[in-house]
């Protein structure tokens, strides 16, 4: 298994804010690593850096082995991303919008198609995939988004906070999609404050607050270094307590 | 503290913290009235005979009646004239109707020599009058010099032949009205949803996450733009088109009346200085939406930055470019919009060489790819993604 990204030493700072704080974090290909932390941990401008859409101001961030943001062209070909905040096209159709990032992923004509096809059954949507997005629920606007973010079959597959403001069964329709990439070979990083989400679908998990890495490990081996029980109470005790094993 | 003193705290500090509120609040009024007095000054002040703006307009006289009414003919005149800021140059009728005819002049007003032997045998006589019709004083001195002789000849009544130098024609305050609104609203709704509606709707986030080159996002919205556009441009040139036809109906006939209708180049004029605008204001729309995050907040900014422009073009639509003081017409020249007013006037009215449509065209064009520059510079900064204030306005934070 190679590395599908790897952070080392990564600050961001937005003018006297630090975002980010020497992060060094490593995620091996074909694992689910879950990025926690509370509101304004830095998840976010973690997943953004590891896209190349923004540059670390300081340390060297490698997604399946191309330097961002220098070479983020050619990695975000294998890149799927899922917004924390996002929305669809909501004049065009479920189907429109899969093909219009279809399109811009490079795929075209029967793949294309194919592909649409594939990731609309995925989610649930073929049957309102010819219905415009914006008479879909908030629930069916998310799985579109996840589905959005797989179309062009990305070996890194980014979902931030993907079960926010979703009802239990939509929760429980992403975890199984999260877990079928996950069988596929697909590397899946996913960010959330859903502790339950972590627990159900992470092989790995890293523990950041206000930039800093707090904790990192499978959730077992967090429970037996910090001896708590449940990923709740160790992550209140993590975040609370100031404790950790940051750098 | 009392309910309503929370309420309206809550209120204006929310305000101040809005940058769209502080540019409806502060910005939008303060432009509107900076280009009504910048407008207002300098026209007013163009025509004072004293004032620091004062611009005189050179106006010539033919007095060939030495009789009492030729000679309070000319004071009139020169009274006129004096409180108009016109100096008045004296010529033969030979040479005035010469510089009436070559344009030269924007007014020649001409005492025939029978002026006070018929007034005195008949009770009517006429003045000969040449007016350039595209300058308002020129039209305001001949109007007010024949008032004012009516109005001390008594029982007696003077008539004026007026004879324009140049013809204002009645499609020009439409065109140049299209011209405008082709500015200000062609390209604005796609261009104020291009990046800004994708920030609101939060999708610029993911269209920026693809491997698609920035550049071509940008390209891809400005043709989306342009498209938007042409269909704006063909609806006003079908709209112009009916509206000549009405015009031509209904003055079919008349006589001493311009036909409304363009010629061929001269609407290949208009549509091209149209066409030209709403590239130049979809260039800015752009620059623009870099800045705004959301449609509400990018039709703000496109509405304040456009007021003051907007302002001074519509001055230079509506009375001759020449007349407007040096410091003005520099203004207006340096603004492109307005250029897009000059090519159409100078096609319609002053039949201007080629080069000045030209240049006007290549200024134009010239903001249109700068603008376009910056936008695509712009877009390249990674505040295009990152959406959150950190950091500041602590100030206002207590």
């Amino acid at each position: 298994m190679g590395l599908a990204v790897g952070l080392y030493d990564v600050s961001k700072h937005f003018g006297p804010v630090v975002a980010v704080d020497h992060l060094t974090i490593e995620i091996e290909e074909g694992e689910v690593f879950g990025l926690l932390g509370p509101n304004g941990a830095g998840k976010t401008t973690t997943v953004r850096m590891i896209c190349g859409l923004l540059r670390p101001t300081s340390g060297r961030v490698v997604v399946l082995g191309h330097e961002m943001p220098r070479e983020a062209l050619e990695a975000r070909r294998h890149i799927g991303l899922l917004p924390q905040e996002s929305d669809v096209y909501e004049a065009l159709t479920g189907r429109e919008n899969l093909e219009y990032f279809g399109r811009l992923y490079g795929l075209e004509g029967e793949e294309l198609a194919r592909r649409v096809e594939e990731v609309l059954r995925l989610v649930g949507l073929e049957e309102r995939a010819d219905d415009r997005a914006g008479e879909y629920s908030g629930g069916m606007k998310r799985r579109l988004m996840v589905a959005r973010a797989i179309v062009h079959d990305p070996e890194l597959v980014i979902l931030d906070e993907p079960t926010m403001g979703l009802d239990v069964f939509a929760v429980r329709r992403i975890r199984r999609l999260v877990r079928r990439l996950a069988e596929g070979g697909r590397t899946v990083l996913l960010t959330t404050n859903d502790l339950e989400d972590a627990e159900r679908t992470c092989d790995r998990v890293a523990i950041i607050d206000r930039g800093r890495l707090i904790a990192i490990g499978t959730i077992r081996e967090l429970e037996e270094r910090f001896q708590e029980k449940g990923l709740e109470e160790l992550f209140i005790r993590l975040i609370e307590g100031g404790e950790g094993e940051g750098p | 503290m009392r309910p309503w003193a929370v309420v309206a705290g809550k209120e204006v500090k929310e305000q101040l913290r809005s940058r769209k509120a502080l540019f409806t609040l502060l910005i939008i009024p303060l432009l509107t009235w900076i280009g009504m007095g910048l407008m207002h000054a300098f026209i007013f002040g163009s025509m004072s005979s004293t004032g620091p703006l004062a611009t005189p307009l050179d106006i010539h006289l033919a007095v060939e009646d030495q009789g009492p009414y030729g000679l309070l003919a000319e004071q009139v005149v020169y009274a006129v004239a004096s409180n108009m800021n016109a100096l008045v140059h004296e010529v033969s009728y030979q040479e005035g109707l010469k510089l009436a005819e070559e344009g030269s002049t924007v007014l020649f007003i001409w005492v025939p020599p029978n002026f006070t032997y018929c007034l005195n045998r008949t009770g009517l006589a006429r003045l000969g009058i040449w007016v350039d019709q595209t300058s308002a004083r020129a039209s305001a001195i001949a109007h007010a010099v024949v008032s004012i002789i009516n109005s001390m000849v008594a029982e007696k009544k003077v008539d004026a032949v007026q004879k324009p130098i140049r013809k204002m024609p009645i499609t020009l305050v439409m065109l140049s009205l299209m011209i405008m609104m082709s500015a200000m609203w062609g390209p604005m709704p796609t261009i104020t949803s291009s990046f800004a509606g994708e920030r609101e709707r939060k999708t610029l986030e993911v269209l920026l996450a693809t491997p698609v080159r920035r550049r071509s996002i940008l390209v891809g919205k400005l043709l989306a733009a342009g498209f938007s556009a042409a269909i704006y441009m063909s609806s006003s040139v079908l709209g112009l088109a009916i509206y000549n036809g009405l015009v031509s109906w209904a003055t079919a006939g008349m006589v001493g009346f311009e036909s409304p209708a363009l010629t061929l180049e001269q609407a290949a004029v208009v549509i091209a200085a149209a066409v030209l605008t709403v590239i130049l204001s979809a260039s800015v729309g752009i620059v623009i939406s870099c800045f705004a995050r959301s449609v509400r907040d990018a039709e703000t900014y496109y509405s304040a930055i456009f007021m003051l422009p907007l302002m001074l073009v519509s001055g230079t639509a509506f009375m001759r470019f020449e007349e407007l003081p040096l410091v003005l017409r520099a203004i207006v020249m340096a603004i492109p919009f307005s250029h897009g007013v000059l090519m159409v006037n100078n096609a319609l009215i002053y039949g201007a060489p080629p080069g000045a449509l030209f240049f006007s065209a290549a200024y134009m064009l010239a903001w249109s790819i700068g603008a376009l520059l910056v936008g695509a510079k712009l877009f390249e900064r990674e505040e295009i993604v990152e959406t959150r204030r950190r950091g500041r306005r602590r100030w206002l934070r207590r």
